[in-house]
């Protein structure tokens, strides 16, 4: 009797497209001049590439060496990534235990847990990283401490007040993730599943998607998918 | 971990909203009452419960009637504490869009939501979202098709959620029912009666922008693989990309200008999520022009396809 009808703000089109919307016939645009591009080539996407590259200066890309950092954890010890994870796959993932969607993978979902316990023995590293500017929301040594020991975390919480190493990973949310391959090179940016809400899991948590592929010794098959979370507080420039 | 949860606590509120005015008489309110503040109200509330509060969802449909093949708009309203901030389905850096998940009666269907203009959010360390500040009434069209009677007159059933932030976030739902319209007597001889429009749903119509094919100002070329987006004696432009079209590189510095009479040029980045093959997505979003003796600028609603 009742229709159930489900149109997500992300799954459906986000403008009234009926009879206001506009196509490239009803509302004059001009055309590229000269032949039209060669579809096969894309050398759309090469500049494209190019200017964001540019204009972004973040150096962690997928099949690139991943910038290495040193930074000092909640119990104060120093970590280097090349040193921990020499031979090991490295899951970092940027972290604010005030945000809910850190909650979620804590709490809530317990999926980062879960994947430690799974992975125990293995070589597999966790780092989480904080890039909370002093004084912002979640930041600092105190919040992250707290968090470690209620949520019994057992891999560091690395502190990066200065944000330097958030930008040059070019993280924003909290939690985005990057799966560093045994040769050191990143194999996967992006989210840690496909559910974006702050309270299910998805069904395909791509960093555990990577790290088993990585561990098989194949390819990753999901390099980069879209990312969900709080902005990453980074301090004023 | 206290705070964390504090921040984490939803709001979930079932509000039954009454259809405007001119309910026949004796038609008894459907639902629950809406949540009344208590008479002696404590002047310092806990923190959870001031988050908790960040967002106030209410619903209200256009018009008490439709008729078979009309559409009438229902707008779901967020009212927003000040200095926090909902989202838009844009090209976000962080955030959630607010989601609605209507369930209607038979006969009754839903078009796509129409989203007012959003407002440009740039955060430290160069963190881009497009926000809802104060207040966001999303107008959803509703449309009564051929099947739809008196008889299946039954509720409207609209799941919220969403993320509201100021330096944190925090996520909410709300579960909203008002009842749905009456079928509108189609007896030719007689005029319709004159519903009074929602005042909601009036001023939400004020803040959704102008397709772009209705403001003859609006100028769109391709240049390569870029395209030059312009709006005749502009004095700043400003172009916010949505979720459903093709994504703006470097959007912080190209997607804004506040030279006069200067255009945007746009160029996009590849879908990392598109099958090979996949024609590219559609430049899709809002232009937003300040223009010279108007405080308001003007809002224009983007759709242009990709050369092929």
């Amino acid at each position: 009797m009742k229709s159930s009808v489900l149109f997500g703000s992300i799954l459906a089109s986000g403008l009234a497209l009926s009879a206001l919307s506009l196509n490239s016939a009803a509302f004059a645009v001009e055309p590229p001049a000269g032949k039209p591009t060669d579809k096969a080539e894309k050398p759309a996407d090469k500049k494209a590439e190019k200017s964001d590259k540019k204009a972004e200066a973040a150096t962690a890309k997928v099949g690139e060496t991943a910038p290495n950092f040193k930074l000092t954890d909640t119990d104060g010890k120093t970590v280097d990534l090349a040193e921990v994870g020499k031979g090991k796959v490295v899951f970092i993932h940027w972290f604010n235990s005030e945000c809910p969607y850190i909650v979620k993978q804590y709490s809530t979902c317990s999926t980062i847990p879960n994947m430690v316990k799974d992975y125990a023995g293995k070589d597999v590293v966790f780092l989480a990283i904080n890039s909370g500017a002093p004084g912002k929301q979640g930041a600092g040594k105190e919040v992250s401490a707290k968090a470690k020991s209620d949520w019994k975390m057992n891999f560091p919480i690395l502190l990066d007040g200065d944000g330097k190493v958030g930008q040059m990973y070019g993280a924003k949310r909290t939690p985005d993730c990057y799966v560093i391959g045994k040769d050191g090179k990143v194999a996967y940016i992006g989210g840690i599943d496909n559910n974006s809400s702050a309270d299910t899991a998805g069904d395909k948590n791509y960093v555990k998607l990577a790290i088993d592929e990585l561990l098989a010794g194949k390819e990753v098959t999901t390099k980069e998918a879209k990312s969900y979370g709080c902005g990453v507080k980074y301090g004023a420039k | 971990m206290e705070s964390a949860l504090k921040h984490e606590a939803k709001a979930v509120i079932s509000i039954a909203a009454t259809i405007g005015l001119g309910w026949l008489a004796g038609q008894p309110v459907r639902g629950e009452p809406p949540v009344e503040k208590p008479a002696a109200e404590k002047p310092v509330e806990a923190l959870s419960k001031l988050i908790a509060n960040a967002v106030k969802a209410s619903m209200v449909l256009e018009r008490e009637t439709i008729r078979p093949g009309e559409t009438i708009d229902l707008a779901v309203t967020l009212e927003i504490s000040r200095g926090w901030h909902t989202y838009w389905n844009g090209d976000n850096d962080s955030g959630f869009p607010t989601e609605v998940k209507l369930t209607l009666p038979r006969g009754l269907t839903a078009g796509p939501i129409k989203w007012p203009v959003p407002e440009r959010h740039l955060a430290d360390g160069d963190i881009l979202d497009y926000v809802y500040f104060d207040q966001c009434t999303l107008l959803v069209p509703i449309t009564a098709d051929s099947t739809f009677a008196a008889e299946f007159r039954g509720e409207i059933v609209a799941e919220l959620s969403w993320l509201v932030c100021r330096e944190g976030c925090v996520p909410g739902s709300a579960t909203l029912k008002t009842d749905s319209p009456f079928v509108a007597p189609l007896m030719p001889s007689s005029k319709p009666k004159a519903d009074k429009v929602a005042t909601e749903v009036k001023a939400a119509r004020e803040l959704l922008a102008m397709p772009a094919s209705k403001d003859a100002r609006v100028t769109a070329k391709w240049e390569g693989d870029a395209l030059v987006l312009g709006f005749k004696d502009s004095e700043a432009l400003t172009f916010m990309p949505s979720a459903d079209g093709a994504r703006v590189a470097d959007p912080i510095k190209t997607a804004t200008t506040s030279k006069a009479k200067e255009p945007l040029t746009l160029r996009f980045k590849p879908d990392q999520e598109a099958k090979p093959g996949a024609p590219d997505k559609p430049v899709v979003g809002f232009l937003r022009a300040k223009v010279a003796g108007s405080a308001k600028p003007v809002n224009i609603e983007i759709k242009i396809d990709q050369p092929k």
